[in-house]
C-alpha cells in the first residue's frame, strides 16, 4: 500500500494541479504587459521573472497550503491512515508514512518550481553570458531556498489538519509564513518600536523573506555570496527540523 | 513482524496469523483519566490462516480490537503477536472524491496484484470508472472488499486482514460471492471480520466473542457457527447466559 501513489494518484485526478499549471506561466508573461513598459522596455524582462517568482509564493500560500490542510483532513476522516500505517514495513511507521506524503505534497510545489525557473531563465535571462550565469545561480539559489522554506510548511500544514479544521489549520500555517515572508521584513520599521512583543516576535519567529531572492533578480544585484548562502541553508533547515518535528508529534492517524 | 509482540514466534502458526496471550487487555488511554477498560483476554488465542468473526454487542469493543490489532491504539496491557502483513479496513473508509475505482486500485496495488483486483472487481460488477463520490455504499464495499482480497491474494508470507463490518451494505449475490472467496483462499490468509450477529448462516472457522469485556474464541462445526446458540450468548441477559 503506497500512500505516495495514491496522494499522486488524487491529485491527478483532480486536475487542479493543471489549472496552476498552466495559470502561473500565462500570468507571468501577460501580467507585466498591463504596466506601461512601452516607457522602458528593458523592464518587462526583470518583471516577467518578478511576477513569476511573486506567483509560486502566492500559489504556494493559496493552494499548496490549502491542499496539504485539507489531504491531511480528509485523509484522516476517511480513515485512509487506518489503512497506510498498519501496512507499512518501516521501522518507524507513523515517521515514514507522514516523509512519504509529504513528498507527495511537494510535487506540485516542485511542479511550479520548475515552471518558474524555466520562465525566469528562458523568457528574462540577461543576454551578456557572464550575467546570464549570475542570474542561472541565483535561480538556483532561490529555487532552493523556497523548496526548504516550503517542505516543513507543508508538512506541519498536513499534520495541523489531522487535529484541527483544515480552515483553521491553513490560516495558522499560512500567517506563520506570511509573517516570515513579508512582515518580518517589510513592517519591521514599524514593528521596531512596539516593545517586547514584536521582539520576541523578531527573535524566535522565521525571518523567511531571507528565502525571498526577487529583489536580487529584479535589480540584477547577483547570487548571495556562497557563505551566506550556506548560512540561509542552515538556518532555514534548522527551522525545518524543528518543524518537522513538531508536524510529527501532532500527526494523528486514527479518527 | 510488527512491533507489539512479546510472544515466541513458535505461537504463532506460520503463513499469516495473531496470537493473543493472556492477560492482554484492550481500551483506551488517557492523559486525564484512568485508562478505560473495554475488553480482556482470559486464555490465549493462536489465530492462523482461516477466516475468523469478531462478534459483540454495539459498542462491546470490535472496533477497538480492530483498531488494536491495526496498531492505532496500544493495549493497556501485555502485547499481542502478529506474523505477516497487516492491513485494516475500517468501517466507513472513504477515498478522495474524484478519485476512481480503477485509480485507487492501481495506486494501492502492485502491477500483478492490479491485475488480479480487475478480476475480482469484474466478479462482483464494480464499476471502476465512477467516480467514488457517486457510489453507494454496497460499491464502497465492494472496493473494499477488492482491495484486500487482491493484495491478500500475491502476498508472500502471510497476511493478516481486519474488516470492520464489510459486508453490511451488500446484496446478498455480492456477500456470497465475497464469502466464497474467503471460503476458497484461505492458504495464508488470516482474515478477521467484525460482524453483528444477525445472520442465519454465519460461516467461518471460529469466532472471537466479545461479551462482558472478555474476549473468547467459539470454534465452528464444519466450517459453520451455532448461530442460535452465539446469540443467546451475545443477547441474552446475563443471569441467563
Amino acid at each position: 500500500m503506497n500512500g505516495l501513489r495514491l496522494y499522486l494518484s488524487s491529485l491527478f485526478s483532480r486536475k487542479v494541479i493543471l489549472v496552476f499549471a498552466l495559470l502561473l506561466p500565462l500570468l507571468a508573461v501577460f501580467l507585466p504587459e498591463l504596466a506601461p513598459v512601452s516607457l522602458k522596455p528593458s523592464l518587462i524582462e526583470p518583471a516577467r521573472a518578478q511576477a513569476a517568482w511573486v506567483l509560486l509564493w502566492l500559489a504556494t500560500v493559496i493552494w499548496i497550503l490549502v491542499e496539504a490542510s485539507s489531504a491531511g483532513s480528509r485523509w484522516r476522516r476517511g480513515g485512509i491512515f487506518e489503512l497506510l500505517l498498519p501496512a507499512s514495513r518501516a521501522r518507524f511507521p507513523k515517521a515514514a508514512l507522514v516523509l512519504q506524503l509529504n513528498a507527495g505534497l511537494l510535487f506540485p510545489a516542485i511542479v511550479l518550481l520548475i515552471e518558474t525557473i524555466l520562465i525566469s531563465l528562458c523568457l528574462c535571462a540577461p543576454s551578456d553570458p557572464a550575467e546570464a550565469r549570475l542570474w542561472s545561480v541565483t535561480n538556483f539559489q532561490y529555487g532552493t531556498l523556497y523548496l526548504i522554506v516550503t517542505a516543513p510548511l507543508c508538512l506541519l500544514a498536513f499534520s495541523l489538519g489531522t487535529r484541527l479544521n483544515p480552515v483553521v489549520s491553513w490560516i495558522t500555517v499560512a500567517a506563520f509564513l506570511i509573517y516570515g515572508l513579508v512582515i518580518q521584513e517589510k513592517f519591521a520599521p514599524f514593528l521596531s518600536g512596539g516593545g517586547i512583543a514584536s521582539s520576541l516576535g523578531s527573535l524566535f519567529l522565521p525571518h523567511y523573506h531571507l528565502a525571498d531572492l526577487t529583489d536580487r533578480l529584479v535589480f540584477k544585484l547577483g547570487p548571495l555570496p556562497p557563505g551566506v548562502f550556506g548560512q540561509f541553508i542552515l538556518y532555514f533547515g534548522g527551522w525545518g527540523i524543528i518543524l518537522g518535528v513538531v508536524a510529527l508529534t501532532l500527526f494523528r492517524p486514527g479518527r | 513482524m510488527h512491533s507489539t509482540e512479546i510472544s515466541p514466534r513458535s505461537t504463532v502458526p506460520p503463513g499469516g496469523g495473531v496470537f493473543f496471550p493472556k492477560g492482554l487487555v484492550i481500551g483506551y488511554h488517557s492523559r486525564r483519566r484512568p485508562p478505560a477498560r473495554v475488553a480482556a483476554f482470559e486464555t490465549e488465542i493462536c489465530l492462523g490462516p482461516g477466516h475468523y468473526l469478531l462478534l459483540a454487542r454495539n459498542g462491546s469493543g470490535k472496533t477497538t480490537l480492530l483498531r488494536t490489532l491495526g496498531r492505532l491504539i496500544k493495549p493497556l496491557e501485555g502485547a499481542f503477536r502478529i506474523d505477516g502483513r497487516l492491513l485494516h479496513f475500517c468501517d466507513d473508509l472513504t477515498f478522495d472524491a474524484g478519485h476512481k475505482p480503477r485509480e485507487i486500485l492501481r495506486a494501492l496495488l502492485d502491477r500483478d496484484s492490479f491485475k488480479t483486483s480487475l478480476s475480482f472487481a469484474g466478479e462482483l460488477e464494480l464499476p471502476l470508472d465512477r467516480d467514488y463520490a457517486t457510489l453507494s455504499r454496497g460499491n464502497r464495499q465492494k472496493l473494499v472488499a477488492v482491495l484486500g482480497e487482491a493484495a491478500a491474494a500475491q502476498r508472500e508470507g502471510g497476511c493478516v486482514l481486519l474488516f470492520d463490518e464489510p459486508l453490511s451494505g451488500l446484496d446478498f449475490v455480492a456477500r456470497d460471492l465475497v464469502r466464497s472467496w474467503w471460503r476458497e483462499r484461505k492458504e495464508g490468509v488470516c482474515r478477521i471480520v467484525s460482524h453483528h450477529p444477525d445472520d442465519a448462516t454465519l460461516e467461518a472457522d471460529a469466532a472471537l466473542v466479545i461479551r462482558e469485556n472478555t474476549v473468547g474464541l467459539v470454534k465452528s462445526t464444519d466450517g459453520v457457527l451455532d448461530w442460535s446458540g452465539l446469540r443467546h450468548s451475545l443477547f441474552a441477559p446475563r443471569s441467563e447466559a
